[in-house]
Parts: C-alpha cells; structure tokens; sequence
C-alpha cells in the first residue's frame, strides 16, 4: 500500500512499460489474461511471505500481538520502530480494526500506510494525527475520511507523502488544510473530482513539493497556475484530466526542474508543448491522446535528457517527423496508432539507444523496417496491426538483443517467420495471425527462450504441437486456432513451467484435456472455453492449486459444479467463468 | 548463530572481554526473557531440522520479549 508515495527518494524516471499502454484487450480473447497483470504480483508476493525458513522470534512476537491485539491498551511506550512492526502487520493481515486502532495513540509512527484498507474514516484521523511530529507519510487512498478529518493533520507538520487518491468526501475545503504542510514533497490526488482550481490555492504554499500527482481530476482546468512558484517540482501528473488546455500550460513554463510530465488525455496542442521549451531536465513526456502535431516536436528537439516519449494516439502524420532525429539518448518511443508511414521512420534510423518501439497500428511497411535495422538495442518492438511482411522481417534479423516482438495481424507468412530464427535473446513472441502454421513454429524452434508465445489465431494442428516440446520455459501459451485436440495437448502437459495456458475455441478437446493437463501445476489461469469439456471432467483440475482464473464457456460445464470445485479444491479461485 | 547481536559481540575485532572469554552477559533482560529466548534457539534449531512445531509465547510476555528479540536481532 502506498506505492504512489514509498519515501525512496532520487528514483530514476519511471520507464512506462510500453507493451502496458498499448491496446490491451482489443480483441476479446482471453480476457483473464488482461488483469492477471495486476493480480498476479500481489499473489506472488503472498506465496513469498508463505514459505521462508524458521521465523525470526521479531516475527513470533509480532504474529502473537496480532492474535491477542483486544488484550492491549497502548503500544506508547514501546520504541516506535517495534510500534510501527505491529501496525504495519495489522493492516497487512486486514486484523486492525476502529476497536484494535487506538492501542497506537500517541506511538510517534512515521508511516501509517491504510490506502484502500476498509474503514478508514474521520473517526481513525484523531489517532493518526496523534502520531503528531514522528508522522512522515500517510496513504488513507479510497477513504471515506472527509475535509474535517484532514483538518487534524495540522498536529503533523513534518509531513512528507500524502496520498489522498480517490476520497471522494475530500472537496476544496479540505484542501486548504494541506497548505501548512510545508515539508510535504510527494502529495497524490488522483481521481478527486470534487477539486476544482479554487481548492488548489492551497497547492502554492507547498514549496519542497517535488512530486505532484492530480491524475483524473476532471475539475481542476485553470488550477495550474497555482503551482507557478513550486520551483523544486520534478514530477507532475495530470493524465486523463481531460480538461487541461494550453491555457493550462502556460504557468508551468518556469518550473524548469520538471524531468516527468504526464499530459496524456487533455486538450493539449502544439502551442501548449512550446511552453515546455524551458524544461531543459525532461526525461518522460507523456502526451498520448493529446490532439498535437509533429510540429510540437520543435519544442523539445534537441532534448538530450529526454529518454521516454510517449506520443501514442496522437494522430501524427509525416509531418515534422524529421524533428525525432534530434532525440537521440531516446530509450521508449510509443508512436502507436498514428497516420505516420514509412517516411517517418527515416528519422528514427540515428536514435541508437532506442530499447522500446511501438509502431501498432500505424501505416509502415516492409520498407519502413530497414531503417529500424541499425538498432542494436531494441529490446522490445511493437509492429502488431501494419503493413509489415515478410520481407520486412529480414531487416531485423540483426537485432540480436530483442527480447519481445509483437507481429499479430501482420501480414508475416511462415516462410518470413524463418528471419526470427537466430533472435535467441527473444522471450515474448506474437504471431497472432490466421497465416501462420505449423511450418511457420518449425523453424522458430531455435528460440529455446521463450517465456511468452501467443498464437491466438494462427492455424497450428496437432502436429504442430510436437515444436512446442522445445519451448520449455514457456509460462504463456495461447493457442486458440481451432484445429487443436486431445492429441496435441499431449505435447503441451510437457510445458510444466506454464502458468497462463489459453486452448480455447478448440472444439475437438474433451475431458481428456483436463486429465492431461493436471500435472501443469503451476497454472494461475486456463482457458478452455467453447469445447467439449463436461461437468464429469472437472475433478481433473483438483490438483491445480494455483488457479486464480478459470474459463469455460459454452462447454457442458455448470457453475454450480465449478463452485463445488472452487470450495472444495481450489482456494485461490478468484475469477470464474461461467458464474 | 540465531542472534546476529550474539555473533558480533564474539567475533568483532578489538580484544573485547566478550571476545576472549567467550562469554557474554545481559544485565538489562530479565531471567524470565533471557530463558524463553533460550527456548526459542533450541525451538528454532528443531524448526530447521524439519520439526515444525508451533512456538509458545505467554501473553504477559509479549512485549517484552519483542524488546529483546529486537535487541538481539533474533
């Protein structure tokens, strides 16, 4: 919890991780494998806590505080740090309650992280301010407390993070109690409707203000200019605002230690970008969605810091495009979805240092693709949706270092698939297309790396799944072009170290899938749907403990008999389909 | 060596009486914590031999023991 404001100071710019914002969940394949992201990682991290060697006596002590917290009146007199230990592993295990709270009147914490806990009202503010001048970060994200409880935090003057995302009882009023935190460097807001630029006067006392995050505020246009005198600012997000305009803009002019700028989903032109020619700090400009030109790129040109760019739906055109020539320490480069061709990435050629492409969507072919062969350090290329072929691909049969490549409704064949044979770094492969088959995995076979493969609509058979043996890293495999059956799963019950496998729109496969598969242990997420898969095969899944994620449409497959399988055998079931 | 305070006052550098008498002593934890952290080494010893039994703590204890452990770094 309170991610947004760790107290970790001098972190290097956030590199977006591009394949992130580019189109997820365009087609609505197996939509399970989308949110995995997010809640994977929370579970890997439980799965941690879980294992470990013999517990530290700290940790008995601590997990035995827990158990008898009611027996307690007051942790005041205990060292903070030993406070701060049972505190935080209360609202880790979800035991801290409005009953248990008070026990930590006065107990001079430094960090009370609640965001997103529930409960947290103006009732938990008295014992959270009492924690007086010790108090440097405090995250009550999705809170109910109102203007009132954020008054008592004038008792907290040393202040340094606060998140206050999505508490929607928060309104201008509220705001101006932030403006006596003078030492606060990090203050996040995001999603805060109810403020408006009147409320963010409060902002222009808030000089150490380093950090300032005002993500989704759909009220705050003209409220800018309050934050003119923040000279210290380095980071300011006010994506999706959608109501951020060049006026906006303006005022910001002088902040010239600003190194990340979020602007994506505004108003914003290539008048409102000249007002960024003083940032001379730039690292991460993100102006994905904003109805600019590649006349806006006169205005950074030339920025040498400038390492992360993202101009993603912008609807560029060839235009001005000669300007990205000038960006040369560029590292991520997300030019999806925008009318530029070819001829645009002539200008691309010179930027070396390029570790992340993403070209989805837009009007490039074969020929754009030599001018990307020069680019030894392109770790991740997004080519998914254009004209690119075939003979597009033997220009980047060079890039020795390319790690991901996302070719889906391309018109690569089987025969072009042969350049990516030497790519031996790579670990994430996208051949979603109807023109790939089994010829075309035959000669990927050298790529013994592979951690993802995505084969959602290309035509591979049974036989086909006899290549798979040689990926046995494999943790993602969707397969989903129809021709597959119980034969072919038997090559795929080899890929133990799976935990994302998707065979559906396979309507050959039966039970004996779900047999075959039972030793793929380490599954969080299956998709089977739209075959012939029956109530009577269910049992197989029983020892697929890790399973978060389970999908079974149009199979003979009721949800009363998956819930039976779900309450009986798999605990960690979170999504079910169907319901 | 279960406690990282422990080690260091017999292995640091600098002719501590600690050190050349391999013996260390602590005035300020009382009998009662000191011999239920001794419990806790031989408990602990069993842990990681695969004898994972479930450690007992008196309530009353509690705290005060946290006190020490944090001390010793156990």
């Amino acid at each position: 919890m309170g991610g947004v404001c760790s107290r970790k100071r001098d972190q290097p710019v956030s590199e977006e991780n591009p394949r992130r914002s580019g189109v997820s969940g365009r087609y609505s394949k197996s939509g399970s494998s989308k949110w995995l992201g997010n809640s994977l990682s929370r579970a890997a991290i439980d799965l941690q806590q879980g294992r470990g060697n013999c517990p530290l006596l700290m940790e008995l002590c601590v997990r035995k505080i827990r158990e008898d917290i009611s027996k307690y009146k007051s942790f005041a007199m205990l060292p903070r740090d030993l406070s701060q230990q049972i505190f935080s592993e209360l609202v880790r295990s979800h035991c801290l309650t409005d009953a248990s709270l008070h026990v930590f009147h006065d107990c001079a914490l430094q960090d009370v992280h609640v965001g997103e806990y529930p409960g947290v009202k103006d009732g938990w503010m008295g014992v959270i301010s009492s924690q007086g001048q010790s108090l440097l970060s405090l995250d009550i994200s999705g809170s109910d407390v109102t203007d009132s409880g954020l008054a008592l935090l004038k008792d907290c003057p040393n202040l340094q993070n606060l998140c206050l995302n999505y508490c929607e009882q928060i309104s201008n009023r509220g705001l101006e109690h932030t403006s006596g935190l003078l030492n606060l460097t990090c203050l996040s807001f995001k999603k805060s409707n109810a403020i408006s630029a009147e409320g963010m006067k409060a902002f222009a006392s808030l000089v150490n203000l380093v950090k300032l995050d005002l993500e989704r505020c759909t009220g705050i246009h003209g409220g800018l200019t309050h934050l003119k005198g923040l000279s210290k600012l380095e980071s300011l997000n006010v994506r999706c605002c959608n109501c951020i305009t060049d006026a906006d803009m303006k005022p910001l002019s002088g902040l010239t230690n600003l190194k990340e700028l979020h602007v994506s989903c505004n108003k914003i032109t290539d008048s409102g970008v000249a007002c960024f020619r003083g940032f001379h700090k730039l690292a991460l400009l993100n102006l994905e969605g904003c109805p600019v030109t590649a006349a806006c790129l006169e205005s950074i040109s030339g920025r040498l810091g400038l390492l992360y760019l993202n101009l993603n739906r912008c609807g560029l055109s060839d235009d001005g495009c000669e300007k990205f020539a000038g960006l040369v320490n560029l590292k991520i480069l997300n030019l999806g979805f925008n009318n530029i061709t070819d001829a645009c990435l002539v200008h691309l050629k010179g930027l070396t240092k390029l570790e992340s492409l993403n070209l989805d969507s837009c009007r490039v072919g074969d020929e754009g693709m030599s001018n990307l062969a020069g680019l030894l350090h392109l770790r991740t290329l997004v080519l998914s949706d254009t004209g690119v072929g075939s003979s597009g691909l033997q220009h980047l049969s060079g890039l020795a270092r390319l790690e991901s490549i996302n070719l889906s409704f391309t018109l690569v064949s089987d025969n072009g698939v042969r350049r990516l044979s030497g790519l031996t770094s790579l670990k994430s492969l996208n051949l979603d297309a109807r023109q790939i088959t089994d010829s075309g995995l035959a000669v990927l076979t050298t790529l013994t790396g592979l951690t993802h493969l995505d084969l959602f609509g290309a035509r591979i058979t049974d036989f086909g799944t006899n290549y798979l043996r040689n990926f046995k890293n494999l943790q993602s495999l969707e397969i989903c072009g129809g021709s597959i059956s119980d034969t072919g799963v038997k090559n795929i019950k080899e890929l133990t170290s799976l935990t994302l496998l998707n065979i559906s729109q396979n309507c050959l496969l039966t039970d004996k899938t779900l047999e075959l598969i039972s030793g793929l242990t380490g599954l969080v997420s299956l998709n089977i749907s739209n075959s012939r898969v029956t109530n009577a095969g269910l049992h197989h899944l029983k020892p697929l403990k890790n399973l978060r994620s389970l999908s079974l449409e149009s199979c003979k497959v009721t949800a009363t008999e998956i819930k039976k399988l779900q309450l009986s055998a798999l605990p960690n079931l979170v999504s079910v389909r169907p319901e | 060596m279960v406690s990282q305070t422990i080690r260091n006052m017999l292995t640091s550098p600098g002719g501590f009486a600690e050190t050349q008498h391999g013996e260390v002593r602590f005035p300020e934890i009382s009998t009662p914590i000191l011999e239920k952290i001794c419990q806790y080494f031989y408990w602990s010893l069993q842990f990681a031999s695969g004898k994972e039994t479930e450690f007992h703590i008196e309530p009353e204890l509690t705290l005060e023991l946290m006190m020490a452990a944090n001390y010793l770094h156990t």
